[in-house]
C-alpha cells in the first residue's frame, strides 16, 4: 500500500512537472502564432502592429529582472531607489523596442518548438528553430521560477547570442566612462530615437 | 729579403708550375661559383635580432595573410560597360586557370548591399555581386565608390582603374622549413631551406613570366601593370642580376679599351684582364664553397675587388714599364722581380689596411653589413694573392719588349698637379679643407629613406605600375598597427572583488560570468569605440592611403543599418551569423579575439616625395597614445615598412660607427706603416676628404642613404687609402735620394701619380656607364664610386703633397 501511494505520488510529480514544462512550451506556441499573425496583417499600421505585439510579449517577460542581469549585481546594487526606478523605466521601454524591431525582420519564417527542458528547479529552457529556406536557426528561450511560482522568460538567446549578455557587455563598458546618470540619459536617448 | 728569395727561387724560376697550381686553385673553386645564390628577399634585408621582425612574422601568422599579387586594370572603354566586364571575366579566368593561382578577386565578385537595396534578411539569404542579374550598375558605381572597403582599394576614385587582386596558393613547406631553420639554426637545416627556396623562387620567377605572358595576351583591352611587394622583391633580383650581367660586361669592354688607349700594348690588356678574372672567379667559388649569400648590400663586393685588383696590377704594370724604360739593361726576370717587390709592400699595406677598414663593418650587428665586411676583405686578400703570383709568374713567361713606349700625354694632370702644389701650395690646403667643410655641412642633410618606387626610373613598368597602386588604389608599402585590449581576466577579477557576498543575483551572476567571454560576445562597445576612433585617426594622416580594419567593416555595416551603428547584439549575431568564407575576407583579417587584440593594415602612398618614414612612423605611435589615450604597452607598429625602416635606421647608426672605428684603425695602421704622427696625421686628413666629400654630395643631391649607397663610404676609403700608401711609398724613396721636398713631389708624380692616374681615369670612365642602368642605386652605386675615385686621386695629388711640403714630416739624412 504504501508503495502504491509513493508510485502514486511520484506519478503525480511527473504528470505535474511535465505538464509545467509543456504549458510553457504551449504558451510560447499560442503567442508566437499571434506574434506571426500580428505582423502577417499588412493592413494593420506599423505602430498599431508594435502596440499589439507589446500585449503579447509583455506577460511573458521580466523585464525588471532582465534590467538588473543586465546592469550586473555589484552595479545595480550600489545604485539608490530613485536611480533603479528610473533605470527599470528606461531600461524596459528599450527592451521592448529592441526586441519587437528583430521581430519585424522575420515574417516568413516559420518557428518550430522543441519540448521544454527543466535545467534547474527553478529554470527551464525551451528551444526552438527558426526555419529559413536553407537553415535551420536555433532561438533558446530561458525560463526562470519566481518567488510567486510564475514561469517567466528572463532571457532569449537568438542564434547563439544571449540578449542579456550583450547588454551586460555594452553596460559594463559604458559604466566605466560615465556615470549612471549620463549612462542612463544616452539609453534614454537612443530608445526615443 | 724572405720575399725576394720566394720570388727568385720559386715564382720567377718555375712560373709554369706557379701558374698551373694557381689555375688549379682558381677551377677548383669555380665549380662552387653555381652554389652561390643571390639573395634579395625581404628576409635578408631585416635586421636578424629586430624584435619588431619576430613580433611582424608572429602578426603574420595570426592574421594569415595569403601572398598576392596586383594587376591594376584601366579598361579601354568605360570601367562597368560590357565590354570591359567580358574582357576582365576574360582576364580572372585565364588567371585563375594557374596553376599556382588559389583565387582571383575583382569588382565581378565581391558582394554588393546597395544596387539594389534590400531588405537585410534577403542579403544575407543570397548577397548579390556585379554579375547577379538584379544588379543595377549605375548604383553598383555609387557603391563601389562608397563602400569603405572597396573605394580607393578595389577601385580608383577616378572610377576609371580597378585591381584585380590574385591570391597565391601558400607554400605550406616553405613556412615550415623557414620556421625550422629559424628554431634549430642547423646547418642541415639551414640547407635544407636555402635548397628549398632557391627552388621556390625560380617557380616563382617563372610564375611571374606566366602572369606577364597574361597580361600581354589582355593588353589590347586595357592598360595593366603588376604590382604588389613582392614584385618589388623580384624586379630588384632581376634588376641587379641583369646590372651584374650587362653592365658588368660593359664595364669590363671598356676598361679593355681604355687599357689599350693607355698601355698601347695587348699584353697590358691581357694581362689585368685574365688576373680580375681569376680573382673574380676564384673569389664568387669560395663565397660558395663557404655557403655565402650575396644580398643587396654586399652585391657590390664585385666592384670594389675590381677597382682595387685593377688598381694594384696598373701599379705594377707602371712599375715595370718605368724600371723597363729606366733600366733597360736588365733582364726580364731581373726586372720582374724588381717590379714585383718594390709594389708588394705598398701593395700588402694597402690591402692590409682596406681589410682593417672594412672587417669594422664586422661589428656594425647587421647581418648583410657584417657579410660585406666579411666578403671585401675576403675578396681583396684572394686578389692581393693571386695577383702577386700570377702577375710575375705571366710576365716572366713573356718575352722582354723590343719596343721602348714612353707613355707621357701630351697633358699631363700629373705634371699639373705637382706644379699647382708647387706654386700654390697654400691654397691647395685652404680649398681642400673648405671643400671639407662644405661636405660637412652638407653631410648633416643626408636623409635615410627607404622608398621603393625611387628605386626604379620612372619609364620601368614597376614603376608605372606601383605608381597607378599609389594614386588610385591607396597606396603600396603595407604597415600595421596593431591594438591590444586590455586582458579580460584582469577585468573579471576586479568585478569580482567588488561584487560582494551571495545573495539572489549570485545564480544569474555565474551563469552569465561563465558564457561571457565567449567569442561572439567580444564586440563589444567600447572595443569598437577604440576601433572606430583609431580608423578615423589613421584615416586622417595624409601620408596613409587606404586604411582597412574592423572599421571599415562597422562603417559598412552602418550604411547597411539605415547609418545607425550596429550595436554590441548586432555584432555578436554578424560573428555568429558570417559565412565563414566571408568572415574569412571581413572579419578574420582584422579582429583575433584568442590574442583580444585588432589589426589595422594600411598601404603608404611610397610616390609621396614629402613621405619621411621614420617620423611618420614614430608620430603615428605618438598620438594614438597621446592623442587617443591608448596605453604604450598596447599600441604596436608592424610589417614591412617598419622592418625596412629599422634596417636603414640601424644601417645609418653602424655607418657612423663602423666609420668612426674604422678612422681609428686607419690611424692606427698608417703609424704602423709610417712610423710616424705626422704622416699619420697627413694621411688621415687627405682620406677623411673623399669620404666627407661622398657625403656632402649625397646631402646636397638628396641622394637618400639606403641598402645600396651605404656600400660607397666603404668603397671610397678601400680607393683613397690605396692611392694614398702607394703614394707615400714612392715619395719617401723619392725623398731621400736628395732631400728636395718639391723634387720628390715631381718624381713621384711622375711615376707612382701616373699608375694612380690611369686606374682612376680606367675605372671612372668604365663605372660611368652604370648611369644607364634603369635601376637608381645601381645609377647612383656608378656616380658615387666616380665621385670617390675623382676625390681621391685629387687629394693625394694635390693635399697629400701640399701637406708634405707644408709639414716635412721626413728628417733629413
Amino acid at each position: 500500500m504504501r508503495s502504491f501511494f509513493a508510485i502514486l505520488i511520484l506519478g503525480m510529480f511527473f504528470t505535474l512537472s511535465a505538464s509545467i514544462e509543456d504549458d510553457i512550451t504551449n504558451t510560447l506556441v499560442v503567442n508566437s502564432e499571434k506574434v506571426t499573425s500580428i505582423l502577417r496583417d499588412k493592413n494593420m499600421p506599423i505602430k498599431e502592429q508594435d502596440v499589439e505585439l507589446i500585449r503579447v510579449v509583455d506577460p511573458l517577460f521580466d523585464f525588471d529582472l532582465m534590467g538588473r542581469l543586465c546592469l550586473g549585481k555589484s552595479i545595480y546594487n550600489s545604485l539608490s531607489q530613485e536611480q533603479k526606478s528610473r533605470f527599470h523605466d528606461v531600461f524596459n521601454r528599450r527592451i521592448k523596442e529592441s526586441y519587437i524591431s528583430k521581430l519585424h525582420l522575420y515574417t516568413d519564417e516559420k518557428l518550430e518548438f522543441q519540448r521544454a527542458e527543466r535545467v534547474k528547479d527553478t529554470r527551464i529552457t525551451v528551444l526552438s528553430y527558426f526555419i529559413t529556406k536553407t537553415e535551420r536557426k536555433p532561438v533558446l528561450y530561458k525560463f526562470y521560477e519566481t518567488d510567486n511560482k510564475k514561469w517567466l522568460i528572463y532571457d532569449v538567446d537568438i542564434f547563439g547570442v544571449s540578449i542579456v549578455q550583450t547588454y551586460r557587455n555594452q553596460f559594463s563598458a559604458a559604466l566605466k566612462t560615465k556615470t549612471f546618470e549620463q549612462f542612463v540619459d544616452e539609453l534614454d536617448l537612443n530608445t526615443t530615437e | 729579403m724572405m720575399i725576394e728569395k720566394f720570388y727568385a727561387n720559386r715564382v720567377v724560376k718555375y712560373p709554369k708550375i706557379t701558374l698551373f697550381l694557381l689555375l688549379c686553385v682558381v677551377v677548383f673553386l669555380s665549380f662552387y661559383i653555381p652554389r652561390l645564390s643571390v639573395d634579395a628577399s625581404a628576409e635578408t634585408l631585416l635586421l636578424e635580432d629586430d624584435k619588431d621582425l619576430i613580433y611582424t612574422r608572429e602578426i603574420n601568422s595570426r592574421y594569415q595573410a595569403p601572398d598576392f599579387l596586383v594587376i591594376t586594370y584601366t579598361p579601354n572603354a568605360p570601367l562597368l560597360s560590357d565590354e570591359s566586364l567580358k574582357n576582365l571575366r576574360s582576364l580572372k579566368n585565364d588567371l585563375e586557370s594557374l596553376d599556382f593561382v588559389d583565387n582571383v578577386i575583382s569588382i565581378l565578385d565581391v558582394p554588393l548591399f546597395k544596387s539594389p537595396s534590400k531588405p537585410l534578411k534577403e542579403l544575407l539569404q543570397n548577397i548579390p555581386t556585379l554579375e547577379s542579374n538584379s544588379t543595377d550598375r549605375g548604383l553598383a558605381k555609387d557603391e563601389f565608390l562608397s563602400n569603405p572597403i572597396y573605394r580607393n582599394n578595389l577601385v580608383g576614385k577616378d572610377f576609371i582603374t580597378t585591381a584585380v587582386v590574385i591570391n597565391l596558393r601558400e607554400d605550406k613547406k616553405f613556412k615550415i622549413l623557414l620556421d625550422k631553420k629559424n628554431r634549430t639554426k642547423k646547418a642541415s637545416d639551414i640547407q635544407e631551406f636555402k635548397d628549398y627556396r632557391e627552388i621556390k623562387r625560380q617557380k616563382e620567377h617563372l610564375n611571374l613570366q606566366e602572369i606577364r605572358g597574361v597580361i600581354e595576351k589582355h593588353s589590347n583591352d586595357a592598360q595593366l601593370f603588376l604590382g604588389g611587394v613582392d614584385m618589388i622583391a623580384d624586379d630588384m633580383i632581376t634588376y641587379v642580376k641583369s646590372d651584374i650581367k650587362t653592365y658588368g660586361t660593359i664595364v669590363l669592354l671598356i676598361l679593355v679599351l681604355m687599357l689599350y688607349i693607355v698601355f698601347k700594348e695587348l699584353k697590358w690588356v691581357f694581362i689585368p684582364v685574365i688576373i680580375s678574372t681569376a680573382s673574380i672567379m676564384a673569389t664568387t667559388g669560395l663565397f660558395g664553397l663557404l655557403g655565402f649569400e650575396v644580398t643587396v648590400v654586399s652585391s657590390n663586393f664585385i666592384s670594389l675587388q675590381l677597382i682595387v685588383t685593377i688598381s694594384i696590377i696598373i701599379h705594377l704594370m707602371v712599375r715595370y714599364r718605368e724600371l723597363f724604360i729606366t733600366q733597360n739593361e736588365l733582364s726580364q726576370k731581373e726586372l720582374v722581380l724588381q717590379t714585383v717587390t718594390s709594389i708588394l709592400k705598398p701593395s700588402f699595406f694597402a690591402i692590409i689596411t682596406t681589410i682593417a677598414g672594412f672587417s669594422s663593418l664586422v661589428l656594425s650587428g647587421i647581418l648583410p653589413v657584417i657579410m660585406l665586411g666579411w666578403m671585401m676583405s675576403i675578396a681583396i686578400f684572394v686578389s692581393l694573392v693571386i695577383i702577386f703570383l700570377s702577375f710575375p709568374a705571366i710576365l716572366v713567361l713573356m718575352k722582354k719588349s723590343d719596343k721602348k713606349i714612353y707613355f707621357k700625354p701630351r697633358f699631363s694632370l700629373t705634371a699639373f698637379c705637382s706644379h699647382l702644389v708647387e706654386k700654390h701650395t697654400t691654397a691647395v690646403v685652404v680649398s681642400s679643407l673648405s671643400i671639407f667643410a662644405l661636405s660637412m655641412v652638407y653631410t648633416f642633410d643626408i636623409r635615410v629613406e627607404n622608398s621603393f618606387i625611387n628605386y626604379f626610373k620612372k619609364s620601368t613598368e614597376i614603376y608605372k605600375g606601383m605608381e597607378v597602386i599609389d594614386r588610385s588604389l591607396g597606396g603600396t608599402t603595407p604597415l600595421d598597427v596593431i591594438i591590444d585590449f586590455p586582458k579580460p581576466k584582469e577585468e573579471s577579477a576586479k568585478i569580482q572583488q567588488e561584487s560582494g557576498s551571495g545573495d539572489e543575483f549570485d545564480e544569474f551572476e555565474d551563469e552569465y560570468n561563465a558564457i561571457k567571454n565567449q567569442n561572439q560576445y567580444w564586440f563589444s562597445a567600447d572595443k569598437m569605440d577604440v576601433v572606430r576612433s583609431v580608423q578615423n585617426y589613421l584615416e586622417s594622416v595624409p601620408e596613409i592611403g587606404k586604411v582597412l580594419s574592423l572599421g571599415s567593416v562597422l562603417e559598412l555595416g552602418r550604411s547597411l543599418n539605415d547609418g545607425k551603428e550596429l550595436d554590441d547584439f548586432a555584432l555578436a549575431m554578424l560573428y555568429n551569423e558570417l559565412p565563414q568564407k566571408f568572415r574569412k575576407i571581413v572579419l578574420s583579417p582584422y579582429v583575433n579575439i584568442e590574442a583580444n587584440q585588432v589589426r589595422f593594415s594600411m598601404r603608404i602612398v611610397d610616390s609621396n616625395p614629402t613621405l619621411q618614414r621614420d617620423k611618420l612612423l614614430k608620430k603615428i605611435k605618438f598620438d594614438l597614445v597621446h592623442k587617443l589615450g591608448l596605453k604604450e604597452e598596447n599600441v604596436h607598429i608592424s610589417n614591412l615598412m617598419v622592418l625596412y625602416n629599422n634596417m636603414l635606421q640601424s644601417l645609418y647608426n653602424s655607418q657612423i660607427k663602423t666609420l668612426g672605428l674604422m678612422l681609428v684603425l686607419l690611424g692606427v695602421l698608417f703609424l704602423a706603416v709610417f712610423r710616424s704622427w705626422k704622416i699619420m696625421m697627413i694621411a688621415m686628413i687627405v682620406n677623411i676628404i673623399p669620404i666627407s666629400l661622398i657625403f656632402g654630395v649625397m646631402g646636397y643631391l638628396d641622394i637618400p642613404l639606403d641598402m645600396m649607397s651605404i656600400t660607397i663610404a666603404s668603397i671610397a676609403i678601400g680607393i683613397a687609402v690605396d692611392d694614398t700608401i702607394h703614394y707615400l711609398h714612392r715619395y719617401k724613396k723619392e725623398y731621400y735620394k736628395d732631400c728636395d721636398y718639391i723634387e720628390a713631389m715631381k718624381r713621384s708624380h711622375q711615376s707612382v701619380g701616373y699608375a694612380m692616374y690611369y686606374t682612376s681615369i680606367t675605372i671612372m670612365i668604365g663605372f660611368l656607364v652604370l648611369v644607364l642602368s634603369e635601376f637608381t642605386p645601381t645609377i647612383y652605386f656608378g656616380l658615387l664610386t666616380v665621385l670617390a675615385m675623382f676625390s681621391a686621386l685629387m687629394t693625394d695629388l694635390l693635399l697629400l703633397p701640399a701637406l708634405l711640403l707644408i709639414l716635412k714630416p721626413y728628417k733629413n739624412r
